[in-house]
């Protein structure tokens, strides 16, 4: 079947969901970003199912109904002017309205199974987001927990749960899950950040990525180092991936791993918080260093969390070559101090243990 | 084909025979002396009595006669319009229980105004109907009970009223 005619029988099925938006959408086919590769099954095969067919289309029509009334409540409230709290409300009714009224439908059940989601309709928005709050958030903060990266980082009495899901991926390779030991060979390059927001307008997003256990020989412990930091990032639901060059205000360029040999495991922590007064702040010219402390940063910016991810590392042979290409540095090697020897006297002979002796 | 529970009937008696018959068999064993029942027991061993003893045959052949069960088998076409009947079974569900429980609540709210009306126009009406029976049987008002009864008790020959 060629590209017209499964194009043709897409516009078939479109049709079948008897929805003018829709059907105007499925004509126009801008809005579906990948063909849909659901195949209708036969009816007239199985009479319970062409019942079900009809139940669904029933139902589909009446919300759909419901959802135009409420459009045009909506749209006299904002012309007539009324409360914030009033229009938002009409607006999570006419939401859930056009939700209900395409979610049991199978091609839309089909295509999000698939992950492929066309984002300007609501029923695809509302399921990705449902997808999201299903398993990978739950993983996300039994690692984070678990890893005591919140605690260390961040109050989680004022981060809460992250709203965006922050997918990290190292060069060449697919997105990690949070926590994952990844190489240091593999992070040489900086990865590639995509952040799943689920608001329309743009907003402003600050990215860092910070070392949680960088050794301090001084006070025999371990201190944040931050390995990276741009700001004004722009993300909206419709624009997901982060393109990070020239023309993006790095604030720190970016430093690969460098677990130094003999520290224990070391998380790598990447972070993105929305920046002030609902993202539309910018952060021009920010004072930032690496040896600064994540909760001072982020309370002297008024910087919000909305998306966490994690890796760790520990040293292996590849390390070397970053302390001695990038940092410009001898590798530094940490070990146990060897213990004082209490046997020997100030004269450099054994001291006797017996004293009757 | 025999039912499951009529198969679990044939094996109760017939494992009881089995048992009976052991029973039988045992009897004279247990009554002769250790040595002359270690005796019998190497000789049971050595012509493989342990080993065809008549419960494990019954309950093999009853466990393998019967290929077991085959679930139905579902083609990828066959298995999305299972799933579609299953949602739309479960949206009819929903829908009836939403009716029936918009009319509860409408018979309820319309009790509700019809007391709130009695209150105002005549309270000791009122009061009359907030009365409850103490005790509580088969409501009287359902049907009167009588000694006799009707001479049609069922119309077999009525017609049931047509679907729409």
């Amino acid at each position: 079947m060629n590209a017209a005619s499964r194009a043709l029988a897409f516009s078939k099925v479109g049709r079948h969901i008897s929805d003018s938006r829709t059907l105007a959408l499925s004509h126009a086919q801008t809005a579906m970003r990948r063909q849909s590769t659901y195949t209708k099954p036969a009816t007239g095969v199985n009479p319970a199912y062409d019942e079900a067919l009809k139940v669904i289309k029933s139902y589909s029509a009446r919300r759909s109904i419901e959802a135009k009334t409420a459009e045009e409540e909506l749209r006299k409230a904002q012309e007539s002017g009324a409360e914030a709290d009033k229009i938002a409300a009409l607006k999570k009714r006419l939401f859930d309205l056009e939700v209900d009224a395409e979610i049991n439908d199978s091609e839309v059940l089909w295509n999000a199974r698939q992950g492929n989601y066309d984002l300007n309709r609501p029923v695809y928005q509302y399921l990705k987001e449902r997808e999201w709050l299903g398993r990978p958030l739950k993983v996300l903060m039994q690692r984070v927990l678990q890893m005591f990266v919140l605690p260390d980082m961040l109050d989680p009495r004022d981060v809460g749960t992250p709203e965006s899901q922050l997918n990290v991926s190292m060069q060449g390779s697919s997105v990690f899950e949070p926590g994952s030991i990844v190489g240091p060979a593999a992070a040489l390059q900086q990865p590639e950040i995509e952040l799943v927001t689920f608001h329309d307008d743009t907003r402003h997003h600050t990215l860092i990525m910070v070392d949680l256990d960088e050794p301090f020989e001084e006070q025999q412990t371990f201190r944040e180092q931050f390995h990276w930091v741009v700001a004004d990032l722009p993300f909206s639901r419709m624009q997901s991936r982060a393109v990070i060059d020239e023309k993006s205000n790095v604030l720190l360029p970016y430093i690969p791993p460098h677990p130094a040999k003999g520290s224990p495991m070391h998380r790598y922590v990447l972070a993105v918080f929305e920046q002030g007064e609902g993202g539309q702040e910018k952060l021009e010219g920010a004072d930032v260093s690496r040896d600064m402390v994540v909760r001072d940063f982020v309370s002297q910016h008024k910087l919000r969390l909305v998306g966490i991810s994690f890796f760790r590392s520990i040293w292996n042979e590849s390390v070397d070559d970053v302390y001695r290409n990038v940092l410009k540095t001898d590798p530094p090697s940490f070990g146990p101090m060897p213990s004082e020897r209490k046997d020997i006297g100030p004269d450099g002979r054994k001291i006797n243990p017996f004293e009757n002796y | 084909m025999s039912s499951g529970f009529g198969r679990a009937i044939c094996l109760s008696t017939t494992v009881r025979a089995g048992f009976i018959g052991r029973a039988a068999a045992a009897a004279p064993a247990a009554a002769k002396d250790k040595q002359s029942r270690k005796a019998a027991a190497i000789a049971r061993g050595a012509s493989g009595q342990i080993n065809s003893d008549s419960r494990y045959e019954i309950m093999k052949q009853i466990m393998y006669q019967q290929e077991p069960r085959q679930l139905p088998e579902l083609t990828a076409e066959d298995a999305e319009r299972h799933e579609t009947i299953l949602r739309a079974v479960k949206l009819h569900r929903l829908q009836e229980s939403n009716r029936r429980r918009d009319e509860r609540e409408a018979k309820f709210s319309a009790m509700e105004k019809a007391y709130a009306a009695l209150e105002k126009l005549d309270p000791r009406l009122f009061e009359e109907a907030c009365k409850k029976d103490a005790n509580v049987t088969f409501p009287r008002q359902m049907r009167v009970p009588t000694e006799t009864p009707p001479t049609v008790i069922w119309d077999y020959m009525e017609e049931t009223v047509t679907k729409k």
